[in-house]
């Protein structure tokens, strides 16, 4: 495994960047004879102009005839979703490319950040090995480095400067401003009705606190991104730290492409070792969790968990049917578990509502429900409650043949 | 031997020679090479102003336009610190006779639509309308900014007052904002069951300055706590049904 590959990260990018284009189709389609066609907001002959001032007049696409404006967005969509899912390879990603730049031409006015971010990165992630993973078609990948991989590795690269630039050249305006400089631009960024999006913006902003250290947060963290990035010891703060400023950016300025190219940008800058790391390390936190088999309830909490085990990391055991030898018990007093749900979770072993709150700790679409758990927990009501239902709970051994374990993964 | 054969014969000895180490190594410098050109460019092209910057400036621009051009100034050097908007009316003629409608806010329904939804296409028109407005504010500003730069200009009113709208009509913005004042006055006079002949657009922008921040406590939907400022433009034909039935 080569220690410096990305393909997983740019994969990623891919994805995210094909479904943001995808997206925008769907929401032009319905309009695309106001924003493209022959009478468009941004006029006509100005598309013309531009694209004989580019030396692209081989290339003009007849917007001006019926259903060209449709054609053009409908065919974008067509080749984004192919590129997302790797189908045609990197023509596709050449074609996705050619056609969102016919777009922006023919109507710059309507494209936002998010847009320029998508045009710069497309040419770079084209070359860059980010066709790895998530195929339509599987294909043998060559053995030994060829002229490609050569290209798609400094390619790769070259993309996460590109990042790096949005953020360098960013703060490099934003400190020749004298609100950036004197701490007050969040001030005016939330208060500005157009990037208002929640009531909350003006109390927060009636804090001078919150507008001088968030501005110069801001303004610092912009100015690190290019330079702290490319270190491991620093590159997952510097990460984290994106990832916040965008989602208060998406939640309270209401700014969303431009919010979730960025950080899906990030997955670029981390290695395929990295990732298979991490997933590791996540698969070790796995939970072993022991149900009774003879009690209804229990097994259809068991095949609730499971629905929403998304990443595996709870595994459902009948008690009942185990053997009750030490192996594969793990430590688990059998007695103990058959009255309370038991859970194994690296080196210790909980039961009851410890034992839901390790499952729930383990299943992202619940994790909402844990500050009350640990509330619950604290004030020993979860126990009391549990305990409750466990003693009233029915078992009936009859309803089980031999094994209860093929109704517990349904 | 067939054409098809020699082909792939060409291209697989093509690639066996392209894949040797020497070669992937010559291949990997120019290709590092390459980008380092590429980025030198485009960073030259996005720094502040400088003398060597305006010296290549065309040479610049060709290179970075239309594949390679952006722009990294949200909010930068200094964030949109007023809110927007932009009105229009319509002097029409029904018959021979002249009427002209209320001012019509086109700005807020788009805000309002945004902040409802969290994904909306009205994004899109609101982006547009921004994009609008600034076009025609900087226009403005560098019209008025040469005018008074120019004695001829300066000197003589009515040459002056000509050479701004002349200059102004040829913005992209300006031009963009009568196209879409189309869409505006067909909608609205559809919704008014009218079907005028010959219909003129007039908008203005108004730049509402909310409390500054020295006043943040002053409450902020309390428009008395508001400075206003407009610019606006003259009426323009956009529809004319007479001289397209003629």
């Amino acid at each position: 495994m080569d220690k410096t590959s990305y393909g997983i990260g740019l994969t990623f990018f891919r994805v995210f960047i094909c479904f943001i284009i995808i997206k925008n189709m769907c929401f032009y389609l319905p309009m695309a004879d106001m924003l493209f066609g022959s009478h468009a907001i941004f006029p006509m002959q100005s598309y013309m102009q531009l694209m004989h001032g580019y030396g692209l007049g081989a290339f003009i696409y007849p917007f001006h005839l019926p259903y060209a404006p449709q054609l053009c967005v409908m065919l974008t969509l067509v080749a984004a979703t192919c590129y997302m899912l790797a189908i045609g390879g990197r023509w596709m990603g050449l074609a996705v490319f050619a056609l969102i730049m016919l777009l922006k031409i023919r109507n710059g006015f309507v494209l936002d950040g998010s847009d320029n971010v998508i045009q710069v990165s497309l040419p770079l992630l084209i070359l860059a090995d980010n066709l790895r993973h998530f195929r339509f078609f599987e294909i043998d990948r060559p053995d030994k480095p060829n002229l490609m991989t050569v290209i798609a590795s400094v390619a790769g690269v070259a993309l996460m400067i590109q990042i790096a630039f949005v953020y360098f050249f960013t703060s490099l305006a934003k400190l020749q401003g004298d609100l950036w400089l004197n701490g007050t631009a969040v001030y005016y960024t939330m208060r500005v009705r157009d990037f208002m999006a929640t009531p909350f913006n003006i109390t927060l902003t009636e804090s001078h606190y919150f507008v001088v250290l968030s501005t110069y947060f801001t303004l610092l963290w912009e100015m690190s991104f290019p330079f702290l990035v490319w270190f491991r010891q620093t590159k997952f703060y510097i990460l984290f730290f994106g990832v916040l400023l965008h989602l208060g950016i998406w939640v309270f300025m209401r700014i969303d492409n431009f919010s979730w190219v960025m950080m899906s940008s990030y997955f670029i800058f981390v290695t395929d070792e990295e990732y298979r790391s991490f997933y590791q390390f996540i698969m070790k936190r796995s939970a072993i969790v022991y149900i009774d088999g003879w009690c209804a309830n229990c097994r259809r909490f068991a095949a609730f968990v499971n629905k929403l085990n998304v990443i595996n990391l709870v595994h459902v055991r009948d008690i009942r049917s185990l053997n009750g030898s030490e192996e594969e018990l793990k430590g688990v007093d059998y007695t103990m578990a058959t009255m309370r749900m038991a859970t194994v979770a690296g080196d210790k072993v909980v039961y009851g509502f410890s034992s839901i709150m390790e499952i729930v700790k383990r299943l992202p679409l619940l994790w909402l429900l844990l500050p009350i758990m640990y509330i619950l927990k604290a004030v020993r009501v979860g126990d009391a409650v549990y305990g409750e239902l466990a003693i009233k709970r029915q078992i009936i051994p009859i309803h089980c043949s031999e094994s209860c374990s093929d109704k517990i993964d349904k | 031997m067939t054409f098809p054969n020699t082909i792939t014969k060409v291209v697989a000895g093509l690639n066996r020679r392209l894949s040797q180490p020497t070669v992937l190594k010559i291949i990997r410098g120019v290709t590092i090479a390459a980008f380092c050109v590429h980025f030198t460019l485009v960073a030259w092209n996005q720094l502040p102003d400088n003398p060597l910057q305006h010296q290549f400036k065309k040479e610049l621009q060709s290179y970075v336009e239309p594949f390679f051009s952006q722009a990294w100034t949200l909010f930068s050097p200094n964030p949109i610190n007023a809110n927007m908007s932009m009105l229009m009316r319509f002097e029409y003629e029904i018959n021979g006779s002249i009427d002209t409608t209320a001012w019509i806010d086109i700005t807020e329904p788009l805000i309002q639509t945004r902040q409802d939804q969290f994904w909306s296409p009205a994004q899109r028109i609101s982006k547009f309308m921004q994009s609008c407005m600034t076009n025609i504010s900087e226009n403005h500003k560098m019209i008025a900014g040469h005018i008074e730069s120019t004695d001829s200009l300066k000197a003589d009113s009515v040459k002056a007052k000509e050479f701004y709208l002349k200059a102004m009509m040829n913005g992209y913005g300006f031009q963009s904002t009568l196209q879409y004042s189309v869409y505006v006055a067909n909608n609205y006079f559809n919704s008014q069951q009218i079907s005028p002949q010959l219909v003129k657009t007039q908008y203005k922008i108004l730049t509402a300055k909310f409390p500054r921040f020295s006043k943040r406590h002053l409450d902020y939907y309390d428009l008395k706590n508001y400075q206003f400022s407009e610019l606006g433009s003259e009426f323009v034909e956009v529809i004319n049904k007479k001289r397209a039935n003629g």
